[in-house]
């Protein structure tokens, strides 16, 4: 049996994040430097070949707490931490901060707070250093996720619904998730080729009570991976919470969910249809199993990475080349 | 600019005569389009740069991470695909050059499949070309890399396709064979002074890190880069220096003949269609950005 993979977030950050970043480190965090609660985001209808983004952008600050999820976006709350100075950043406590980025997540997890709500499958962690000099911004994102279970055994190979599901039962599935706004939610097959919506904390229950009814289950997660083989970080999130909470299921089936608007139509039929064997986890009791999550850099090592923005923010320079 | 605040608020729709729309024409268009094309969403931008003319949540259009296959630059030019939209007058005119090429992005995606599966091969050379540069890049970030971490991660997929086709050198030393998925931001915002609706780029590079002006002029049609495109403060949002947005001071001429030509092909053109249409036609200036928008319409 093979295992399943993961691809990893990809961070993006826009321009307006690093002008507003600067206003605030200028008018009001100044040498504070105590952690703050964030918002990013990711989406679930990247076109083919494009990364897993992550993105945070300039209205993503933490007053702005009242982020409505808008269609096709995501949002995921975090930590952001701005250091004073270059050393602290490149001596920071990388695994530490990861720990207690992770402990919140697996504490969600296991207390059943992401059954009910599954914006908490994910959190972040963001560290800059912003050298309001030269303009240089220094930054280095985590995306916690655990090392617990150690594989996801696949029974079949990854399809796509398009090739797993009638165009009748596709058509059933959209339209069932046309206002589904939640990160993750599972699907009840009817008869007569309906489904109905339950939550995860639903599904949870009545798995675990009728397990031999698993295969009318199909649970539905907001995939920002676009690979046709690996789906993204929510997936795995959501397996690891379904891995600790489900006793005794034979089969999972799960439903990377994807979506492409071209031409004024919706596609849907490149979503991955995932066919699982899951292992109890519950057994690992109150230990935090350890976790991973610090983004590569360009180089795909273990780094941060670096923006340089002098031509667009410092003002002499754009006073030379203003016309 | 004076000229934008002693112009008073269109409030006539005069679209079929001239070309330009109101306010309250672009939140019709804009909801068509955002109803149509839900990659495009409305956005309020910074709450002190609201517009009083229209409404709080609905003062532009946005659409994120577009991708960008290829650099305009690269594209063949092909003489019959252009359409001389506007020809009246000798300079400046509106010279759609895809315009009978309703598959060009289709190419341009294929064309960036093929390249992807060559990447590997010539990822050899390039590396080997302009080593100063990697150097220098690679110490920098050497610096600021955890030596002794190693990858712990058994369930990551390793991400050796995409990066390594990525991670080429976009500069003048590389072949055509280089495929950076560049990214942009695109804006549309409702310009008071010329009444129509204006387009703004904001871009990235294949690692997410915002492009310079030079290099977002990489994916403006040569035949527009300097002469439709300028560099401009964005009216919503906090001040993020300037940016490069179409110029709009030719866009009700470009729209009133589009709007005749479709007339003239005996279907009535309806306001909420407009945005539809302006992006058709932007589209001749920014070829290789994939944004969405309805191709149902012929012109």
């Amino acid at each position: 049996m093979t295992t399943l993979k993961f691809t990893p977030y990809s961070s993006a950050l826009d321009t307006g994040f690093w002008h507003e970043l600067t206003r605030r480190k200028l008018d009001i965090y100044r040498l504070d430097s105590s952690d703050r609660s964030i918002y990013g985001y990711y989406s679930n209808d990247a076109n083919d070949n494009m990364p897993a983004l992550f993105n945070v952008d300039h209205r993503y600050f933490d007053e702005n707490n009242e982020i409505s999820n808008q269609q096709q976006q995501y949002s995921v709350n975090g930590t952001l931490k701005l250091v004073n100075t270059i050393e602290e950043f490149k001596t920071f406590d990388i695994d530490s901060a990861l720990k207690s980025e992770s402990n919140i997540l697996w504490n969600d997890f296991i207390q059943g707070n992401t059954l009910e709500n599954p914006q908490k499958l994910n959190r972040f962690y963001l560290l800059i250093f912003a050298d309001l000099k030269k303009y240089i911004y220094y930054y280095w994102f985590a995306f916690p996720t655990f090392l617990v279970p150690t594989s996801f055994y696949l029974l079949n190979p990854i399809q796509s619904i398009g090739e797993r599901f009638s165009i009748d039962e596709i058509t059933a599935i959209t339209k069932t998730l046309e206002s589904n706004q939640l990160h993750a939610c599972c699907l009840h097959r009817q008869e007569n080729l309906s489904f109905s919506i339950v939550s995860l904390k639903q599904a949870v229950q009545y798995l675990n009570k009728q397990s031999q009814l698993a295969s009318e289950y199909i649970f539905i997660v907001n995939d920002p991976s676009t690979d046709p083989i690996y789906p993204g970080w929510p997936v795995r999130n959501l397996l690891t919470l379904l891995y600790y909470h489900l006793c005794s299921v034979e089969q999972l089936n799960i439903i990377c969910w994807r979506e492409r608007f071209r031409d004024g139509h919706r596609y849907v039929n490149h979503s991955l249809y995932l066919q699982l064997k899951p292992e109890s986890i519950s057994n690992i009791g109150d230990t935090i199993p350890s976790s991973t999550g610090w983004e590569k850099n360009e180089r795909q090592r273990l780094g941060s990475r670096q923006v340089n923005l002098s031509t667009s923010m410092n003002p002499i320079h754009l006073a030379e080349t203003a016309v | 600019s004076i000229g934008e605040i002693m112009t008073p608020v269109l409030t006539q729709s005069k679209f079929r005569e001239t070309g330009v729309i109101t306010p309250v024409e672009f939140v019709a268009a804009g909801d068509f389009l955002v109803h149509h094309c839900p990659t495009w969403k409305w956005a309020t931008g910074d709450e002190s740069k609201i517009k009083n003319y229209l409404p709080k949540e609905k003062q532009f259009l946005i659409t994120r991470n577009v991708p960008c296959y290829k650099r305009c630059k690269q594209m063949e030019h092909k003489d019959n695909l252009e359409k001389i939209v506007d020809d009246e007058n000798g300079d400046g005119g509106w010279v759609d050059t895809h315009h009978y090429a309703d598959s060009t992005l289709t190419e341009v995606r294929e064309h960036a499949g093929q390249i992807e599966s060559s990447g590997k091969q010539t990822q050899v050379t390039v590396e080997d070309d302009d080593d100063d540069e990697d150097d220098d890049d690679a110490a920098d970030m050497e610096e600021f890399e955890r030596t002794g971490m190693v990858n712990n991660d058994p369930l990551e997929a390793s991400t050796t396709t995409k990066p390594s086709a990525s991670t080429l050198k976009t500069d003048e030393n590389t072949g055509p064979n280089t495929l950076a998925t560049r990214t942009y931001d695109l804006n549309i915002t409702y310009d008071k002074y010329y009444q129509t609706p204006r387009l703004w780029l904001n871009g990235y590079d294949e690692h997410h890190k915002p492009l310079s002006v030079e290099k977002m002029y990489e994916d403006i049609s040569q035949d527009h880069a300097k002469k439709t495109v300028t560099m401009e403060q964005h009216p919503h949002l906090p001040g993020t220096g300037p940016m490069p947005s179409i110029h709009p001071c030719r866009h009700a001429d470009v729209m009133k003949k589009l709007i005749q030509m479709v007339a003239e092909s005996g279907k009535e053109l309806e306001v909420h269609m407009y945005i539809m249409i302006f992006l058709k036609f932007v589209q001749a200036v920014i070829p290789t950005i994939d944004y969405d928008y309805t191709r149902q319409f012929n012109l």
